[in-house]
């Protein structure tokens, strides 16, 4: 009889700690929900229900499909795009952070291997003096160069992004009109996405604490203007346009050239069309 | 240099940075060690061999606190721990990260449960010869609950065998997430593999062992 009523005592108090957690639980995930929500509304994100006009009035995202070209055949390795790139969008000014870089592809007489270098090169370094200025120094001078070219890389902006598909929060998406971007406000900093491009375009930013990646200059494309890098570049390597548009530059290059793109074993169907690549390209 | 070892060369500049340091190092170390741990006990506990009985509970403690000890490593990783919550309130169901969140969560409070219920007519025994605050301390454990009749007892041990079943799961679900977590990165070929959750369970088994030993 007593043991009875312990036991019912027990399944009492088993109840109501029960409820008390499930509720404390359902408190406290309606109010993250709703603060999230009020976020949302400030920030004007796509998930409010705006179906036109994005991210501001006068642009319509789903009018645009963008797509980048780079003809390697015409680089010639003067980084201004990358000191363009780090300009506009702030990136941290050492070796080691680049939302887009040059590789320079030297073959010399007699080897059958090809050289690659680029900005974290530590001769290069010691040529620019510093970390925060990007230049290639003269190491093939006194070689025979048989075969030399420079390879202008950033963010692919991925039909399929492998980035994407293993953010655990959904900080990162691919947009509208075809650009793979971040939120910066919701970015846990955790850096799986760093580590899923086969592109090596995505970096960790230490300012910001979150992943950091090429937006083609979403805030300048959205207002008619071209990303910076396009912008600087003094021998048209780099091209940028709207694919809907069949007269834009981005659409000329496709239809005239054979163009195309790095790593397409990976799948992840890449809109930075390239023409001028050697097998020898990563 | 490229004769002795020819896949060395260029990197990307932006890989020069090791993104993953050596907290997600200990992360998946931490976890091993608590499904080898947990796996000695459930030897005892659902196979019944009795030449792991001696360590079964020392077993499964550890297992709880290594486990209590887990998310530290990871929240330390982040570049915004405060954030850390959302990968549970907006899961992104693509990715594997997203269910570290709900694997540790289900697994701790079966671990805490687990303990309970195996040290429960131990600690009714302490309260009840105990005096002061050590009795208030013990009282407090069992929950104010002082029932050790047979028939509790039974009750006790057949939701310990539920528990220690439901368990094995759960402990090797979550580290084998964690080899999945590597062997899904296709742009790491020295990663991707299929295998992956399969040779992170065999070594955390080792490890886990090898940990009792220790202790």
């Amino acid at each position: 009889m007593d043991n009875d009523r312990k036991k019912t005592e027990r399944r009492k108090f088993l109840c109501a700690t029960g409820k008390a957690i499930a509720g404390l639980g359902v408190v406290a995930s309606g109010g993250s929900l709703l603060a999230r929500g009020a976020n949302k509304a400030d920030a004007k994100t796509p998930a409010d229900g705006i179906t036109g006009s994005f991210p501001t009035p006068e642009y319509d995202w789903t009018k645009h499909r963008w797509a980048y070209g780079i003809d390697a055949t015409k680089c010639i390795g003067c980084l201004r795009c990358v000191e363009a790139c780090k300009a506009e969008n702030g990136v941290a000014a050492d070796a080691h952070h680049f939302r887009t870089w040059v590789e320079r592809y030297v073959r010399l007489e007699g080897e059958d291997k090809t050289h690659i270098d680029s900005h974290a090169d530590p001769r290069n370094i010691a040529a620019s003096g510093s970390e925060s200025e990007y230049r290639f120094d003269n190491r093939y001078n006194n070689e025979k160069v048989t075969k030399a070219f420079f390879v202008p890389k950033m963010c692919n902006h991925c039909v399929h992004p492998p980035c994407v598909q293993v953010c655990p929060v959904g900080a990162t998406f691919r947009t509208e009109d075809g650009v793979v971007l971040i939120d910066h406000d919701y970015c846990i900093g955790c850096r799986y996405c760093v580590q899923a491009c086969p592109y090596g375009a995505r970096f960790f930013s230490e300012e910001k604490g979150t992943s950091d990646k090429c937006t083609w200059c979403y805030h300048r494309i959205t207002k008619g203007l071209k990303p910076a890098c396009v912008e600087v570049c003094p021998t048209g390597t780099r091209v940028f346009g709207d694919l809907n548009d069949s007269s834009s530059p981005i659409s000329e290059f496709i239809r005239d050239n054979r163009v195309q793109v790095l790593k397409p074993e990976t799948g992840n169907a890449p809109m930075c069309f390239y023409i001028g690549l050697d097998k020898d390209v990563l | 240099m490229i004769e002795i070892a020819p896949y060395t060369g260029y990197v990307y500049p932006n890989e020069t940075i090791i993104p993953w340091g050596v907290l997600i190092v200990i992360y998946p170390y931490l976890t091993g060690l608590v499904a080898g741990a947990f796996t000695v006990s459930s030897l005892y506990h659902v196979f019944g061999m009795q030449q792991f009985k001696p360590v079964a509970r020392l077993a499964l403690l550890t297992s709880l606190s290594v486990m209590i000890f887990v998310p530290t490593p990871l929240l330390l990783h982040l570049g915004h721990p405060e954030r850390a919550h959302y990968s549970m309130i907006t899961p992104h169901l693509t990715s594997a990260f997203a269910m570290f969140g709900f694997f540790a969560a289900f697994y701790t409070i079966l671990l805490i449960l687990e303990v309970w219920f195996v040290f429960r007519i131990d600690n009714v025994a302490r309260a009840q010869n105990s005096t002061g605050l050590a009795r208030i301390f013990y009282r407090t454990v069992t929950l104010w609950s002082d029932d050790i009749s047979p028939r509790a007892r039974a009750i006790d041990s057949k939701l310990l065998l539920i528990l220690a079943i439901v368990g094995i799961p759960s402990a090797h679900g979550l580290h084998g997430y964690i080899g999945f977590v590597y062997g899904s990165l296709k742009a790491r070929q020295w990663w991707e593999s299929d295998l992956m959750p399969i040779i992170f369970l065999f070594s955390a088994i080792v490890s886990g062992i090898a940990l009792l030993m220790v202790l």
